[in-house]
């Protein structure tokens, strides 16, 4: 297997009012593989969607490096990663342009990569029709629920046809007979398709379903150290 | 492997459509309507001019502020869908650059029927128009360039 991500000894330092909040203790150190599914488990605040954000190139690490394939990308943006390996994520946050409908959405996000014109009719119609949203392709998203506009983002990512899917949080906001589609598609996409897959969840049995699991350890708070004012003085 | 096209972000928003852009493209039309009826000749003389390079910027650069959030995630969808930091500047440049258009039409009509040569004042309208867009987009800029940007695609 040829190593498609490596994160090598990548940390994350916040400034807070008393010092830091470091995530990824001493650094971390990650190899997803080209065809690997890997979750990346943890609680709340540990740091999932910022390591997406990471390995997506929208944050830079306080400590590290990223690579893809071998070079060195840190210091690249998300455009620059996307030239590298076709690449779909589907944030935490649903994200669509708000004045567009569902299906000019899909349009716009398939004709900003290239797709020309009837191959976009056929994977929108596709991607639509699994994720049920052929009631709503009319409908602005912000006429639709939480729900509804995290599908309209799977079946962007979904009609993308990328090497490298990124999720994070994917089955967050959905309704349970949806989530419990969307697990199957993805182990589907990995296996049929060969997409590498990184997925962030905090729900265990989701996590237990992919390859390979990554667990995160929570974030520890380096206190500022204390400053010195006068001669036996601490402050 | 698809080759990325610039076309789609940056003409896909480049008309003006929402209620900011529409009462931006009124209060500059209305400018250019006093001018054209005032007894001062816009770009005849240079003091009449400022008047226009003053007073568009703010109006531009206010409707792009204006329902920010709105265009907040209009710019995170962008970015996530792939789009570039300059592709999403040259979008709002655009937009910012027709809805100045559009409310200088008045002055653009004047300026043709006074003289279909490429005149100093053409060179000046143009000039505001350019600086109209420019001042649109700035706010979109500095939003996508800021650190906490990114923190809004987390829940």
């Amino acid at each position: 297997m040829n190593p498609l991500i490596e994160c090598r000894s990548v940390a994350v330092e916040y400034p807070t009012m008393d010092g830091a909040l470091k995530l990824y203790g001493d650094g971390l150190s990650l190899i997803i593989d080209e065809g690997a599914f890997v979750s990346v488990v943890g609680g709340s605040g540990w740091g999932k969607s910022t390591l997406v954000n990471l390995i997506l190139g929208l944050e830079k690490p306080t400590r590290g490096s990223i690579h893809i394939r071998g070079e060195n990308v840190t210091g690249c943006s998300f455009v620059s990663r996307c030239s590298r390996i076709k690449t779909a994520a589907v944030f935490q946050r649903p994200t669509a342009v708000p004045h567009l409908t569902v299906l000019q959405n899909l349009h716009l996000a398939l004709s900003m990569i290239g797709i020309p014109r009837r191959e976009r009719d056929e994977r929108i119609r596709e991607s639509i029709g699994f994720f049920g949203l052929e009631n709503l392709s009319h409908s602005r998203p912000d006429s639709l629920s939480a729900g509804q506009r995290k599908r309209i983002d799977l079946a962007r990512a979904l009609a993308v046809r990328p090497e490298f899917l990124v999720l994070d949080e994917p089955t967050g906001d959905l309704d349970t007979s949806i989530a419990n589609l969307v697990m199957p598609l993805l182990r589907g996409l990995n296996r049929d398709h060969g997409i590498t897959i990184l997925m962030t969840t905090a729900i265990p049995r989701h996590a237990a379903s992919t390859k390979h699991q990554v667990h995160l350890r929570g974030p520890t708070i380096v206190a500022r150290p204390p400053r010195v004012l006068a001669r036996g003085e601490n402050v | 492997m698809e080759k990325p096209s610039w076309a789609p972000v940056i003409f896909s928003g480049a008309l003006p459509r929402e209620f900011s852009d529409l009462l931006a493209i009124a209060i500059i039309g209305l400018a250019s309507i006093q001018l054209v009826f005032s007894q001062v000749r816009p770009f005849s003389r240079i003091d009449a001019s400022w008047i226009l390079l003053l007073f568009v910027p703010p109006t531009a650069a206010l409707a792009a502020l204006s329902n920010s959030s709105n265009r907040e995630r209009e710019e995170l969808a962008l970015f996530a869908y792939g789009g570039s930091t300059t592709q999403i500047a040259i979008r709002y440049f655009l937009r910012g650059s027709i809805m100045t258009t559009v409310g200088l039409v008045p002055l653009a009509i004047l300026l043709l029927t006074a003289s279909l040569s490429m005149s100093p004042g053409f060179i000046t309208l143009i000039t505001i128009v350019l600086i109209g867009g420019l001042a649109y987009a700035t706010p979109a800029l500095r939003r996508i360039r800021s650190s906490n940007f990114v923190e809004h695609y987390k829940g």
